[in-house]
This record gives structure tokens, sequence and C-alpha cells, in this order.
């Protein structure tokens, strides 16, 4: 008995946590579990609570990864404490916009487990800690500080808040990768991203990592959107398409100056159905 | 500890799984973990703080600023309980195992005192809090705690 409520809450936090795999959690959970501190705005109860979280934590902090620091085990509950590391490159979490910041916080629940499945919980996360990490003074000209203006340049383009580039953009822009005939500078990098979302609805970079050095950001990331328009030449196919895209920005003067991008483009016209997928004829 | 039916009860549902049977120490160790909720934090009782936490005492999420150890324990006891004379932790939930104790807590006070820059309302507001500790020698060693701070900020600077 005291081994199972451990071993159900080991795999939430290594696969449903950290590896995303959302699929195990009718094997950990019960279907009337109920959830005793459930974020406001999200459900109490049932599966789509416990997917809530780990979603809600994902989308803001794509990196996220918990270590269980200690279990406690007695008469059918398991007391948790967990550390979380995480760095905040996407959708805004509590009100604050992505930082590009690293953080970390320790996070407490107590699970009762019955009939092989955790039925309740109590959970009390250090959100006050989080909170304090993510709006901490970043000092200017610093990496960190790099790392903000790109994580809020691509925020702006992912909310399509164009007019938000000026904050973050320099005006002489160069785009290393440019798109044939495309106009020089921040209107040029307007126009391309307008190309992009008039055939991709939602459309949604997520950096996974964020690497910053001497001027240069690098970042790795996911682009995600909807194929609702005409995209060189492929009428609309109103399929979901996932592609990744590496990218390299300089900063100066606390603006980008320069931008290097490298898509996936072949995975994305397989998707499409403009190129056929291996094995298909 | 009981008569004979009452242990052979005991073993049976410890044989069966129904009970952790833990080790001899655990009812101590809640024990020194319940004085030191009710008898410190709940009346105030700071003379009792050197006999529950050891002489290395670690608080591993002490306030910002707050000096380690003992010392920095019995601060945030006088922190609390200026800014809330009333303050109550009711024990909700209390688990061991080992050397280990998890407390779930719910703290409620009226605020008649300064509280982190935040002048007197007279609201009373609740705490939510959970505390992991380590007991070595019959005395709490370490201390791991999360508190819902920022709530208790929400609901001393709601309007009405």
């Amino acid at each position: 008995m005291s081994d199972i409520a451990k071993t159900l809450y080991r795999n939430f936090v290594e696969e449903v946590i950290n590896k995303a795999n959302y699929d195990l959690i009718p094997e950990i959970f019960s279907e009337d579990y109920l959830d005793h501190n459930a974020p406001p705005g999200a459900p109490a109860g049932g599966f789509d609570a416990i997917r809530a979280v780990p979603i809600m934590f994902r989308g803001a902090f794509p990196d996220v990864h918990f270590v269980i620091e200690d279990m406690i085990n007695q008469d059918g509950w398991v007391a948790t404490r967990v550390s979380g590391k995480a760095t905040h490159l996407g959708k805004p979490f509590m009100g604050i916009e992505p930082t590009g910041l690293r953080a970390s916080w320790s996070s407490m629940g107590f699970f009762r487990v019955a009939n092989g499945r955790i039925v309740e919980h109590h959970g009390q996360p250090d959100l006050g800690a989080l909170q304090n990490q993510l709006t901490r003074k970043i000092e200017p000209g610093s990496l960190d500080h790099n790392r903000f203006i790109v994580s809020r340049y691509v925020y702006a383009t992912n909310i399509g808040e164009l007019d938000r580039f000026d904050e973050y953009v320099d005006p002489g822009f160069v785009d290393h990768n440019a798109l044939p005939g495309q106009r020089p500078g921040v209107d040029g990098l307007k126009d391309a991203y307008r190309m992009f979302s008039a055939a991709f609805s939602d459309l949604w970079y997520t950096f996974e990592d964020l690497i910053a050095e001497g001027d240069k950001v690098v970042g790795r990331g996911v682009i995600q959107g909807k194929h609702t328009g005409a995209f060189m030449g492929i009428p609309a196919s109103n399929k979901i398409v996932r592609w990744t895209g590496t990218r390299i920005f300089r900063v100066v003067n606390q603006k980008v100056t320069d931008g290097w991008i490298d898509l996936d483009m072949f995975g994305l016209m397989m998707q499409l159905g403009a190129i056929p997928m291996p094995g298909q004829s | 500890m009981g008569n004979l039916i009452e242990r052979s009860v005991q073993a049976e549902k410890i044989w069966a799984g129904e009970i952790n049977p833990g080790s001899d120490d655990s009812d101590k160790n809640i024990s020194l973990v319940k004085r030191l909720f009710e008898e410190v934090w709940n009346k105030g009782n700071l003379s009792l703080v050197d006999e529950i936490l050891a002489q290395d005492f670690v608080d591993y999420n002490r306030p910002p600023g707050a000096p380690d150890g003992r010392e920095g324990y019995r601060a945030g006891v006088i922190m609390i309980r200026t800014a809330f004379p009333d303050f109550n932790f009711s024990l909700d939930q209390i688990l061991a195992e080992d050397d280990h104790v998890a407390i779930r807590l719910t703290g409620l006070g009226t605020h008649k005192g300064d509280f982190l820059g935040i002048s007197p309302t007279g609201k009373q507001v609740s705490l939510g809090s959970m505390t992991f500790i380590r007991i070595k020698n019959g005395r709490i060693a370490e201390r791991w705690g999360i508190s819902d701070i920022p709530r208790v900020i929400q609901q001393l600077q709601a309007k009405g």
C-alpha cells in the first residue's frame, strides 16, 4: 500500500509533468479526483483538473522540470515535497509576460490514494518565490536582459502586436534570411510576419531553449499554427501544423539589430501535403 | 501501549498493509511537532523553542533577511504574532514516516499590527501552509515550509 502511493506520485511527476505524457493520467488518478487547491479558473475535479496544471505550467515554462525531494507516507496518504526549475519563455504567468528568466521554487502536496489511484489532493506551491524571481530587476545590458528583449519581441509576434516591435527591434534591423523581395529594416520584418500570419492562424512560436552569450542570443523552438490561408501557392488545408525553427539574434544597445532563422520548411511542406511523406508514392 | 487484543488488532492491520507501522518514534515525532505549533505558535511560548529545535536547526525556507537557526525561527513567530496577536494554526493533517513529519496547516488571525509594511486593517485573514520536518535525537533538526503569504497580502489589500 505505502509503495503504491509513492509510485503513483513518482509517475505523475516524472511522466506527466516532466515529459508531458498526459495519456498516463487515467492510470495514476481516479476519474472522480478532487483538487482542493485548484488554481482560479481551473476545473477542480476529474482528469481535466489534473491536465490543467501541467498544461498551464508547460505553456508558460516549456522546459519545466520537477525533482522529488521527499515523500512521507502514512495511512493511504503521501505528503510530497518537490523542487521545480523552469525558464519563462512561453505564455504569461500570473499576469507576467514572458521574461526569458530562469526560476526555481518548491511545492508541497498531500495526496490520498484509494484503490490504486490518487483520489484527492491539497497543494501548496511557493508561487510567491516564483513571482519574485520572474519580476526581479534585470540589469540593463546583461545577458539576462538580452534574453528578456528577445523573449518580449517574440511574444509580441505571437500575440500579433507588431507595433510593440519598436520597443525591442532596431529600425535598421538586418534580416539575414530575408524573403525574396523583403523590404529592408523593421518594416520588412513586419511584412514577413504578416505573410506567415495570413496563411496560418493562431501562429505561435515557443522557445524550448534560449541561450545568451556576448551580444548574441540563440533560440531553439517550435512553431504551431492552423493553415487557414494560401501559403506559397498551397491553398488552405485547415490542418494544424507544427514545425521547428532555430534562431539567432544580435542585441546591441537593448535592441535586436540582426536576425538569422532556419525553419524546417521541408517538414512544413510535408505536413501541408506539398511534398510526399517518406514511404508514400 | 494498550492491551493484548488492541496490540493484535494493530499488528493485523500493519500486516494487511492498512496502516503504516512507522518507527517507534513516529508518535513521539508527531507529539513534538504538535507541541511546536500548539505551544510556540498558538500560545507564543517562545521559551520552548530551544527545547523543541535542535541547536544546529536549519530552516531552508526562512523569510528573506532572517537569521538562521533558532533565533531566525523565533523572529518568524514574533513577526506573525505581532501582526496577528490572536494567530492560531489549526493542524489539518499530520503524516509521519521514519524521521520525517509533514503537516498541513491553516492559520487564522486578526491583523492588528504592521505586517510587511501594511498598517493594521483589523481584517481576519487565513494562511494556508505546509511544512516538512526532520527530527534528530528528539529535536527538530531541519525544516522546509511554504506559506501562502501572497494570498494573505491579497486579503489585506482587498477592498471592503
